[in-house]
């Protein structure tokens, strides 16, 4: 530790972070979230954040949104858990395939898709609750957004979680198995205790993205507003920035909270599993009726995911499901002869090359945070961590009134998009090394010091291939949430770049429900192409420490 | 290891590339010039020779009509697809750097929103006095290119089957009978739904009193407020409710699109319509080629397009044939619609709207 913190190298890494954050994420947070105690003539002025608290109107949106956040996140999170349990220790081989990428599915939520599948499946027309039960449903409110909500965001947890458990290590359960300790007290007293990072990033980015997600409420929130669709409103609507951005304050402070009190909650206590001492045994088995509990949960959670899937696909594919059910190929003629094609194209290259970027800013972010004392890491660590926290089109109007003049004229062209998608996403990233990170013994950082490397050498030698899969969940993570963001990119759109989300807004807008799910589709095929191939080129490489 | 460093390094090599190709793009457009030559077509000078489109009506219409002006006039056109308050919060975050010349289509307090912000520059397109006065900004700071009345989408289907009778009026909205079987947007994301409210105010007499003692009784039947004005067709389309309040020109391409259940029906109070409004931006990047396209735009030709892109709008243009599928105004019983009134009351109304309408329990 103390040879790292010695190295120049920690501080050119700081230093370039710092700078990075600064330029990217600092400077066009800071432009538009500066409105919400300046006023135009730059006095300051804090009464669009006192309004807010006054009425009644605007606090019941706030506790609204505390109330979905907190319930987003501690299902998600649960069902996140529940899923990385099952695939590490349930089940087996190509079952064990089949619910990973189940799990991970969801992570490829195009606007709109998901909240139109719930609505088709279980609304009031719903196929399943109206067609075959003859139930009369109302999904619209707080039920059917926590239901949308929990299976668009669980998947985040999962992806911390598949990470984590998967280096566990064994011994230790085995020592507390000879010790004569069950296999529930097991996972009670060694098993999630050692995860307790691992909840702690999955609780605070479910907690953070749900509260920043403007789609789904505005879809099936029915009269249940969040602060979102609030700050969004007043912008689209009222054109009220300042409105808005104090909106976006207000959302930030809880997640501000949550930050604190995840840090508080790891503390210093140590859940390090990777020491590179060789450890005896297996992963313990579960007990089998919680194995079998874990399995209906979540084995009902994957057929909902697959048919809110298959709805998307019959849609794609049908003249207007449901009410044309006709079989064609119009949809997706339709969206190939139009812009479909360079959407297509345009989107998939600015995510790809945002992507890597939001990993290694995350994974340099992490490394600082956890493995160096550089001063103001925790700054870093935060900032970082409001560009999740900040809603879409808050964000997106930061990015713009930044990057709108000189010296820095970006509007129209790929940087800002790239910017915008990096910002938006780094902060899963950051979550899931930072995770990772503190599972890994420094002792073993130190050996490769002590035996004269320098930090550098010691990163990439021994740091890095322990955090590679979540270094590689964090990019997955990224190319995905860039494919399918609408509201960050919603302002920046420019005809040089199209983007897929915002064709599928379109379509939708213009009663094309088909086309949307085309587009959809598309978006999907192209995802899930990507996270197979980089799982295959980077992902299977055996862990050599510890093995 | 190796492998991912390449790939991230050739990455880094496509953005500086990127970045790079497109700022030319951006910053070598010349200054305007102040020479231009009259013309008498209806192609007027090129200026730059390239124009950006800010559209707002839906996307098929906007990139047939780019596509037709460029056509015509030889102007590489393109354009992006915005709703009416994300354009305004567009152009207003893009003040200091303009990147359309024109904003096309939308509801015109849309257009007087943006000029209040000092966003619009006047221009009075060439056949600005064939648009009957009624249908443009007097000072030429929009001018009208589409009229169309709000209705109601009804559901025949779901009224049957909830054994409901089909409303009539706007009185019957408000009538306890129809708890939850209404879709509107909300007013402060939607010009639609603004329209709705605005109409009530002036079925009123501009006595907001009496207007919003309506607009909260009508809210009790109201599902849930959408984000965009056409949704609620979409909504009503598939049976979740038995009436969307829409534009009816949005009712009939929903039909068209093979919602098949449903119907236009116009209260019979009388009903609001939208003027879609095109204007011209200030210090927009080519002026030149964007007063070219306002004045082609107003043209029987550009004008007559509409319809052939499912946009069942009534074209401004007196000469304009109208399409069978549009509803003529000259049917429906309309409210006399003050249209600078609605802009300027809008903020102070959407404002109210949404503090003692939309969160009140039903």
């Amino acid at each position: 530790m103390i040879a790292i913190r010695r190295d120049p190298a920690a501080a050119a890494l700081a230093l370039m972070v710092a700078a990075a954050i600064a330029f990217g994420l600092g400077y066009p947070l800071a432009n538009v979230l500066g409105q919400a105690v300046l006023d135009d003539l730059g006095r300051f002025d804090v009464a669009p954040i006192v309004r807010i608290f006054s009425f009644p109107v605007p606090r019941a949106v706030v506790v609204n949104s505390l109330l979905m956040g907190v319930l987003a996140a501690t299902m998600g999170t649960l069902l996140g858990f529940a899923f990385a349990l099952t695939t590490a220790r349930a089940v087996r081989g190509p079952h064990r395939s089949a619910l990973h990428y189940i799990a991970l599915l969801p992570l490829i939520a195009p606007p709109f898709a998901l909240a139109l599948s719930t609505i088709f499946l279980f609304g009031r027309q719903g196929l399943l609750t109206r067609g075959l039960f003859h139930w009369e449903t109302d999904p619209y409110g707080l039920t059917g957004l926590l239901f949308v909500q929990t299976i668009t965001f669980f998947p985040v947890a999962y992806l911390i979680f598949d990470a984590l458990v998967r280096q566990l290590d064994p011994a230790l359960e085995e020592a507390a198995l000879n010790l004569g300790a069950s296999r529930g007290r097991i996972l009670r007293t060694v098993v999630i205790p050692l995860l307790r990072p691992g909840f702690a990033a999955a609780f605070l980015i479910i907690f953070v993205e749900s509260l920043a997600d403007l789609a789904n409420p505005l879809l099936i929130g029915g009269d249940f507003n969040v602060l979102a669709s609030s700050a969004y409103l007043a912008i689209i609507g009222e054109f009220d920035t300042r409105k808005a951005v104090a909106y976006s304050v207000v959302l930030m402070l809880p997640s501000l909270l949550a930050y604190f009190a995840q840090r508080i909650w790891v503390g210093e206590s140590s859940v390090v599993t990777v020491t590179g001492k060789p450890s005896g045994g297996r992963a313990q088995r579960l007990g089998a009726s919680f194995r079998v509990g874990l399995l209906v949960v979540t084995g009902t959670v994957a057929v909902l995911v697959l048919l809110l899937y298959l709805t998307v696909l019959a849609g794609a594919f049908t003249k207007l499901l449901g009410i044309d059910n006709t079989v064609t190929l119009d949809n997706f003629k339709f969206v190939l002869g139009g812009i479909g094609t360079r959407a297509m194209t345009d989107t998939t290259f600015l995510s790809a090359v945002a992507a890597p970027i939001a990993a290694l800013l995350g994974l340099a972010t992490a490394y600082l945070v956890v493995r160096t004392k550089v001063p103001g890491r925790t700054v870093f660590d935060y900032v970082v961590m409001l560009g999740a926290a900040a809603p879409g089109i808050v964000l997106g109007l930061g990015i713009l009134l930044a990057f709108n003049h000189r010296p820095f004229l970006l509007s129209g062209t790929a940087v800002i998009f790239i910017i915008a998608f990096v910002i938006r996403t780094a902060p899963v990233s950051l979550r899931t090394t930072v995770a990772a990170l503190l599972q890994i013994d420094p002792s073993l950082e130190q050996a490769s010091a002590n035996l004269g490397a320098g930090a550098a050498t010691t990163f990439r030698r021994i740091t890095l291939p322990l955090v590679r899969r979540a270094v590689l969940s964090g990019a997955i993570f990224s190319f995905t949430r860039n494919m399918t963001t609408l509201s960050t990119i919603a302002l920046l759109v420019t005809p040089n770049w199209r983007i897929m989300t915002s064709q599928i807004l379109n379509e939708i807008d213009a009663q094309r429900l088909g086309s949307g799910a085309a587009y959809s589709t598309i978006l999907i095929v192209i995802v899930l192409a990507a996270v197979i191939t980089l799982n295959r080129v980077f992902g299977k490489a055996p862990i050599e420490v510890g093995a | 290891m190796k492998r991912a460093m390449a790939i991230i390094a050739a990455l880094g090599v496509l953005i500086a590339a990127c970045g790079g190709a497109a700022a030319p793009a951006g910053a070598g457009q010349p200054a305007a010039s102040a020479t231009t030559a009259a013309n008498s077509g209806p192609c007027g000078p090129k200026g730059t020779g390239s124009l950006t489109i800010l559209g707002t009506p839906q996307e098929e219409y906007i990139q047939g009509v780019a596509k037709a002006f460029e056509a015509e006039c030889g102007i590489k056109t393109t354009y992006v697809r915005l709703s009416s308050g994300e354009a305004v919060a567009k152009l207003t975050a893009d003040k200091a750097n303009p990147q359309f010349s024109v904003w096309w289509g939308g509801p015109a307090d849309g257009f007087i929103a943006a000029n209040n912000a000092g966003l619009l520059e006047a221009y009075k397109p060439k056949l600005f006095d064939k648009i009957p006065a009624q249908y443009r900004d007097p000072n030429g700071v929009w001018t009208g290119i589409y009229v169309g009345a709000l209705g109601l989408a009804v559901n025949t289907k779901v009224l049957k089957d909830k054994n409901l009778p089909e409303p009539t009026s706007w009185a019957d909205l408000a009538k306890p009978m129809y708890k939850g079987q209404i879709s509107m947007a909300h007013p402060a994301s939607s010009g639609t739904a603004y329209t709705m409210v605005a109409t009530q105010a002036f079925l009123n007499n501009k006595d907001l009193e009496k207007t919003f003692a309506y607009l909260k009784q009508f809210h009790a039947n109201v599902l849930q407020y959408q984000k965009t004005g056409a949704a609620p067709a979409r909504i009503a389309g598939q049976g979740e409710v038995a009436i969307g309040v829409v534009f009816s020109h949005d009712t009939v391409a929903a039909i068209e699109e093979g919602f098949k259940d449903l119907k236009v029906v116009f209260p019979s109070e009388g009903t609001g319509y939208e003027i879609g409004g095109e204007a011209l931006v200030k210090n927009a990047p080519d002026p030149i080629a964007g007063k070219t396209f306002l004045d082609w735009a107003l043209s029987v030709k550009a004008q007559e397009l509409a319809a052939t892109f499912k946009a069942y709008q009534i074209p401004t243009n007196p000469d304009a044939k109208v399409s069978e599928k549009s509803v003529k105004l000259s049917t429906v019983k309309t409210v006399s619609y003050d249209f600078q009134w609605a802009g300027d009351n809008k903020k102070a109304i959407v404002d109210r709207f949404s503090n003692e309408v939309a969160p009140a329990p039903k």
